[in-house]
């Protein structure tokens, strides 16, 4: 299976409710293997896009298709790849853990093995809870078991909205792990949706930025590795910036202010600059890469733009 | 597929307290009461019979049946919506009306269940607490009453159904069902005298009537001009209309 293979794609997805344009013209793909943040305010259009991925809500306009299949032309073949947790995980709490599991594998096109029951509850670490009622489930095994029942199918995408509702932080973790897991193990493709950026970041490959149901911005979350050779402004703090002038003259774009020294620079290029500085006499304080973080692009783009 | 889907929702009814204490409601009355005439009123129990008991154990407890099959008719997709469920169960696969309709195919099956476990557990218990006199008639005729009850109740019970599916609440649907069930045939009476009153389904509900054995038919006739083809059409166009009804409400929403 090629490894950029794309599983979902919108294209000019658009919905309007009551006059109003809830979503606008959104586009975007989304492939296997990888962690998509889907990130923006309250109110900006998350849910209702993810709604209209799972075919909970109808879109006025647009098209979007699951693993090549068009979800309003071909619903089931399309639905029969996502697995997803809409909000809360919704489950029902007078059945057991294994009922409600079972109810779900059910519900799939293709059979789900006993084996595969086992192994998705193994894989969340409910075993030992699995025959209890759900009602006395808490909120962390809930949410797990939402992942079990998304799961068991082989989905090829999950989708998973506002997945840390609720979850105190060791249960966050647990489900940060659980979903690199399974993006590297089963080559799935993650969306999840958080109008927390720290969230994101610690979660994902990928962040969809959209505001008011508007695709913003796409980028990587980590941009290390593939972007080395990408040139980044980095500010030094010296003892004594007239003297880093001189021995910085045969740098271009060299900016000083007082003991600041910003210097464009590629990641090869700042041990050398350290070593000239060194050299030359100078004590170094701090070095830091200027890089724009994911925070300040984020609210740059939501805050300027708004109404 | 749609096998599996219905299997599920039985799965879901089976698995609340409030069908098994039901099925368990039922059998006590039918045990309790026949002990207690048994035993309890030995000149009374000397002149009962298996019919006796049996009839008048389906004609108290049908109505229970009755309410209790509009009461989960309404629950069964307004549950699912207060739960937050019914997005979990949207998402798959099948098809939204496959999804109503292995809703309302289960609670016919445990209407059905209900039923039989009634008509059955009075005429055994019957049987064997009061015994078969000569004069006995066959069981027949309580297992023909009972099936001409039944289109009635599943109408009433697709009528619950929509309004659940409609409302997306319970209290509503269950009360202007159950203000159906007890109303219809009042007010059936009091537009007999106009034509367009062959339309209402109230006039077309006791089917009994048209059976040839007056102890079945309790001897009713049917009103001029009906017959069992016609009254079965109009109740069939009923339910059909109110499945289509509620089809169309189910498909077309947007789950928020």
């Amino acid at each position: 299976m090629p490894t950029e293979e794309t599983v979902v794609r919108l294209e000019n997805v658009s919905k309007t409710i009551g006059g109003a344009e809830i979503i606008r013209n959104l586009s975007f793909s989304v492939k296997r293997g990888e962690i998509y943040g889907f990130l923006g305010p309250n109110g900006s259009g998350k849910t209702t896009t993810i709604r209209m991925m799972v075919g909970l809500i109808s879109m006025t306009k647009g098209t979007i298709t699951i693993a090549g299949h068009d979800i309003r032309k071909e619903r089931g073949k399309a639905m029969a790849h996502v697995g997803a947790i809409v909000e809360n995980p919704e489950l029902y709490g007078y059945m057991s853990g294994r009922k409600n599991l079972l109810h779900f594998a059910r519900m799939s096109p293709t059979p789900v093995s006993a084996e595969r029951m086992a192994e998705v509850v193994r894989l969340v670490d409910l075993e030992h809870a699995i025959d209890k009622k759900v009602r006395t489930y808490s909120l962390g095994m809930k949410q797990r078991l939402g992942i079990a029942q998304a799961l068991l199918h082989h989905p090829s995408i999950l989708i998973l909205d506002e997945p840390t509702n609720g979850l105190d932080p060791a249960g966050i973790r647990q489900l940060r792990d659980y979903l690199r897991l399974l993006a590297r193990t089963e080559r799935l493709a993650i969306i999840v949706s958080s109008h927390l950026l720290s969230e994101i970041e610690l979660m994902c490959d990928r962040v969809l930025i959209i505001q008011e149901g508007r695709l913003v911005d796409e980028r990587l979350v980590h941009p290390g590795g593939e972007s080395e050779d990408r040139r980044l402004p980095v500010r030094f703090e010296v003892s004594d910036g007239a003297r880093a002038a001189v021995l910085l003259q045969a740098f271009a774009g060299v900016l000083i202010e007082g003991n600041q020294v910003t210097v464009e620079l590629g990641r090869e290029e700042i041990p050398e600059l350290v070593t000239v500085l060194t050299e030359g006499g100078l004590r170094l304080y701090q070095i830091r890469t200027l890089a724009p973080s994911l925070e300040d692009t984020f609210l740059e783009l939501t805050k300027g733009g708004g109404v | 597929m749609f096998f599996a889907l219905v299997r599920n929702e039985l799965m879901k009814l089976h698995s609340k307290r409030q069908t098994r204490y039901f099925y368990l409601f039922l059998i006590i009355v039918l045990l309790g009461a026949g002990f207690v005439f048994r035993f309890g009123a030995p000149e009374t129990a000397a002149r009962i019979d298996q019919m006796d008991f049996a009839s008048n154990m389906y004609a108290g407890l049908s109505l229970f049946v009755t309410v209790f099959a509009l009461a989960i008719g309404a629950q069964s997709v307004s549950e699912e919506y207060r739960d937050g469920t019914i997005k979990q169960l949207l998402i798959r696969p099948s098809s939204r009306t496959s999804i109503l309709l292995s809703k309302f195919v289960a609670v016919l099956l445990v209407l059905l269940a209900a039923d039989a476990l009634i008509v059955a557990g009075g005429l055994l218990i019957g049987t064997g607490l009061f015994g078969i006199q000569a004069d006995t008639p066959p069981a027949l005729v309580l297992i023909k009453t009972a099936v001409y009850d039944l289109p009635r109740m599943v109408f009433l019970t697709s009528l619950s159904f929509f309004l659940g599916v409609a409302l997306r609440g319970i209290g509503l649907a269950l009360s202007v069902s159950l203000i159906a069930y007890f109303v219809g045939g009042l007010v059936s009476m009091m537009v007999s005298k106009y034509r367009w009153s062959k339309l209402l389904i109230f006039r077309h509900t006791d089917l009994a009537v048209y059976d040839p054995d007056p102890l079945v038919s309790g001897g009713g006739m049917p009103p001029a001009g009906f017959t069992l083809g016609l009254s079965l059409t109009v109740i069939a166009a009923y339910i059909a209309l109110l499945l289509g009804l509620s089809m169309l409400v189910f498909a077309k929403r947007d789950v928020r």
